[in-house]
């Protein structure tokens, strides 16, 4: 070698030495994905989840034709791609896992779950695949991780995580888990299983000062995250990211409609509504994951770990005449392969937004001068539940599941995403009333269900049709969300725990006019939505099933005298009834005018096992500490031996 | 506040201490009276009869004077184009907006000087670069001088989490490369100030690109920015060896993220101590 190539080959290896130890070592090389949608290794096909026609549909991203469907479980609601190409779909109504080979366009395999399967990661080695399922197989309270060898695709172990586990990331050998109604995030090592944290500090830190010793809280409310569907780790792994709607702890005024309604005010900082899309952002560090969010009730920005304003904002509510996009029902998310920015994917705002992901934006440094950190916005279709994006960063892909369609978002005009459609992959499976009243169910911006500053669905609250767990302190004292899935809306009045309304069209009347602040909808239009409800199913459970011991407790349910009020096939006689459950003491008491004769409206039990907490004022946080502490006047359960209690635990879980 | 107290400070006694080298300026002279060091030794010369004795009220001698040396120029110029003269050296501090700057410059050859310099962003942002000067054109008053100077800066904020800071004022990123061409004159008197003007053009490489919109995608490992600095002044000698300076100028940032001009100015001083 003579000198000259010597003296390059010196200076080029030179040249990258320097470089290469400045150059980030974030940038990923490999599409990312979450929810319905993932991309293949090369970008070159895309592939969507349908859950109402249960297939897996294959879009060449090229040329933007369906070329495949791949027929999979019931309800499949998650996917995604193994470093092999491989795809793994979440059949959440079929507690499988789908095994797909790329170009074989078949079901490969179905693996077996618990009960509601949805998140799924790989590791980065490709040697193991994770899954959160709602329930353990055998217990309702609490959810699994479960993984598995994907060489042999047999299990290697399952967690139990908490209640109710959904999105999933891992990070080199940590899974993040979110838990959905909690609202918190759960560690899991990837290598044994152990579960290392249960929760994080994120509710402590981002009601810091109004649960501390400080009296500096502004806010006249404490506030919950909740509805945490998904989990999102930047390419280097040192932070992640949370979607949440943040839920008002304390009591909520009533205000009228042509001021958005009672939902209307009352966010963190007065910012947004009583529920109230947020982001949260953890530091991933060596002592787990460290919350950096806006302190809510103190209206401050700094967070408790960061100096440096270095996260979006925790709260993401448009201000009142800012010019920032209203978001709500964030579901799922990614981050753009050099880690700066974060598309969220918001069911219910029907649109993707774009965040930094380590600085606020320019004009909102102050949390308590602007609520969000939102730069772009997009609109797209109804109910989006999945996103990729391509490993150039350039072209960012949405599933709006109701549509059943691909949309590409581009590059638009300041402060915009423009929205290309691009391929339709099914059909619908709904008629068109009830796709229709799917729609409103899931909609915050069409204005008949509520106020452009009130932002808020239907699935606000009744997350997916359900409950949220979340207890409201309304005027009329504390209120648990009941679920709506499985207990046939329509055969159930009258409405309301206490039973006010005494038909479906002055439940609506003031819900969606005076609570969301809609202009209100029609009576075609009601039954649309009505008959949409009424249709939900009811949530799966291990515990549904018929043994000895639920026969028995079906018979203590009798001598107790339950069956007295909760009769017939959805387990109430409609009444009103006083058991003694008026809460007259403690910090939030029910207004005794306001609650007639201290008598609510006898609720359904169907679906009992998945709808904690219990009671309208969620006081009873299982169905056992009902059982074996609920007074006599709800049900005589002094007449009954532990035993028969027990039985009663498993019969009232099997419904 | 403290670095602020520190730059006046070291201006002032650098100032201070050029003040207090007069006999740099004067003619050399003669030893004063007193006790000779230790030491060998010396053979003087054998001195005049002096007059020691002082009558009262007489009016003195008239003696008449010798003609003063010539004052030494100062040629030492760091922000201007001539360069120092080999195995000569010169150093500057300059302290203003946005930037303090400290250089010092060896003269390798009569018309070549080799450099190191530290610029600051005042703790913000540190460059440390490596600096050259060429004597091009020297005249009798004029001269034209070309400059290269090449940096590294270290950042005190990653530049995804900057906002309007010292990236955005002074366009510099991670590596610079400063070439330019000085035009200075200096006036035939030896205490004469020089006067410069310097246009110069700054190629930046950052290795912290990011994505500045969501969609902008992947950004290059490297990403350049072009610049062009034009900047005037003068050195004011105050010694044969020191001179204060001034210097302002306008710097014009290519990249769309910075700022699009950018004011400087300076006060400083220029030595050869």
């Amino acid at each position: 070698m003579n000198f000259f190539k010597r003296s390059m080959v010196v200076g080029a290896v030179a040249a990258c030495l320097a470089f290469s130890a400045c150059v980030p070592g974030n940038v990923r090389n490999k599409p990312a994905a979450s929810g319905s949608l993932a991309l293949s290794n090369d970008d070159s096909l895309l592939y969507a989840a349908d859950t109402d026609n249960g297939v897996v549909a294959v879009v060449d991203a090229q040329t933007n034709t369906k070329i495949a469907e791949v027929k999979v479980g019931d309800q499949p609601t998650r996917l995604t791609v193994a470093p092999d190409d491989t795809i793994y779909v979440a059949n959440r109504g079929s507690r499988s896992v789908s095994v797909i080979r790329k170009g074989e366009w078949t079901e490969a395999m179905r693996l077996e779950t618990g009960v509601e399967p949805s998140g799924l990661a790989v590791h980065s080695d490709g040697k193991t695949l994770y899954v959160t399922s709602a329930t353990a197989k055998d217990r309702a309270d609490v959810g699994t991780v479960t993984a598995y060898d994907t060489a042999t695709l047999k299990p290697l172990w399952e967690t139990i995580v908490g209640a109710e586990p959904r999105g999933i990331a891992v990070v080199q050998d940590r899974v993040f888990v979110t838990l959905f109604k909690d609202g918190d995030v759960a560690e899991v090592d990837a290598r044994t299983g152990a579960l290392v944290r249960g929760s994080t500090s994120l509710y402590s830190d981002a009601n810091a000062s109004r649960t501390g010793t400080s009296t500096s809280a502004l806010t006249t409310s404490t506030f919950k995250p909740r509805a945490m569907a998904d989990v999102i780790a930047t390419p280097d792994g040192k932070r992640v990211f949370a979607p949440v709607v943040w839920a008002r702890e304390n009591s909520i005024a009533s205000k009228p409609n042509k001021f958005g309604g009672y939902y209307s005010q009352g966010g963190p900082c007065q910012i947004g509504a009583v529920a109230t899309a947020g982001l949260v952002t953890f530091d991933n560090n060596a002592n787990g994951l460290s919350p950096q969010v806006d302190d809510l009730t103190a209206c401050a920005s700094s967070g408790k770990a960061s100096t440096t304003e270095g996260f979006p904002t925790t709260a993401l509510a448009p201000r009142s005449g800012a010019n920032i996009a209203p978001v709500q029902g964030p579901t799922v998310g990614v981050t753009s392969p050099d880690g700066q920015w974060i598309f969220l994917v918001n069911r219910e705002s029907r649109n993707v937004t774009a965040l930094p992901t380590v600085v606020r934006t320019v004009d909102t440094k102050e949390f308590s001068t602007s609520g969000s950190s939102v730069t772009a916005s997009g609109d797209i279709g109804a109910g989006a539940d999945g996103i990729a994006i391509s490993s150039d960063g350039k072209k960012v892909f949405v599933y709006s599941q109701f549509d059943h369609r691909i949309d590409l978002m581009v590059p638009g005009t300041a402060g915009e995403l423009g929205t290309k459609p691009l391929v339709t992959v099914a059909q619908d499976t709904l008629s068109p009333r009830l796709a229709e009243g799917r729609r409103l169910f899931f909609d915050a911006r069409d204005t008949r269900m509520s106020s452009a500053t009130t932002n808020v669905a239907c699935s606000t609250c009744h997350l997916e049709g359900r409950d949220d767990g979340h207890i409201w302190s309304f005027p009329d004292g504390p209120r648990q969300t009941p679920t709506l899935a499985g207990r046939h809306l329509m055969q159930t009045a009258p409405y309301h725990w206490t039973g006010e309304f005494k038909n479906i069209n002055d439940f609506n009347g003031h819900t969606i006019v005076e609570r969301m602040g809609g202009s209100g909808i029609d009576q075609v239009t009601s039954e649309k939505l009505d008959g949409y409800i009424d249709s939900l199913p009811v949530a799966e459970s291990p515990t549904r099933v018929q043994t000895a011991a639920v026969a028995r407790g079906e018979q203590a349910f009798s001598k107790a005298g339950c069956a007295t009020c909760h009769t017939g096939s959805l387990m109430t006689n409609n009444q009103n009834a006083n058991v003694g459950t008026l809460v007259t003491r403690g910090q939030h008491l029910d207004d005794t005018t306001m609650v007639l004769n201290g008598e609510f409206n006898v609720p359904s039990l169907t679906g009992l096992s998945r709808s904690a907490p219990y009671l309208h004022d969620g006081s009873q946080t299982t169905i056992s500490a009902r059982v074996f502490d609920g007074n006599n006047k709800h049900g005589n359960v002094a007449v009954l031996t532990d035993a028969e209690k027990g039985d009663l635990v498993d019969y009232l879980k099997s419904l | 506040m403290k670095r602020m107290a520190f730059t006046i400070a070291l201006v002032l006694s650098l100032g201070a201490s050029a003040q207090s080298f007069p006999a740099s300026d004067a003619p050399t002279a003669a030893p004063a009276a007193g006790p000779a060091p230790e030491g060998p030794p010396l053979t003087a010369p054998p001195l005049p009869p002096a007059n020691t004795s002082r009558v009262p009220n007489q009016a003195p001698p008239t003696v008449a004077s010798a003609p003063a040396a010539p004052l030494e120029p100062n040629l030492t110029s760091v922000l201007g184009a001539r360069a120092l003269g080999q195995w000569k050296r010169g150093q500057s501090f300059q302290a203003g907006f946005p930037l303090v700057s400290l250089r010092a410059y060896f003269g390798l050859t009569d018309a070549f000087d080799l450099g190191l310099g530290l610029d600051s962003f005042y703790g913000a942002m540190n460059e440390l670069r490596i600096a050259a000067r060429m004597n091009l054109v020297q005249g009798s008053m004029w001269s034209l001088g070309a400059h290269l100077e090449v940096g590294g800066a270290l950042f005190g904020t990653r530049a995804s989490r900057e906002v309007n800071g010292a990236r955005w004022i002074t366009a510099r990123r991670n590596y610079n490369i400063v070439p330019g061409l000085v035009l200075a004159y200096q006036g035939p008197s030896p205490r004469a100030a020089r006067v410069f003007f310097a246009a110069r053009y700054m190629l930046t490489l950052d290795n912290e690109p990011f994505s500045r919109n969501p969609l902008d995608g992947v950004p290059p490992l490297i990403q350049t920015g072009h610049n062009v600095i034009v900047q005037g002044g003068a050195e004011w000698p105050i010694s044969a060896r020191s001179a204060f300076t001034l210097a302002v100028g306008l710097e014009f940032h290519g990249r769309p993220e910075d700022s699009v001009m950018m004011p400087n100015v300076s006060l400083g001083l220029v030595t050869s101590l």
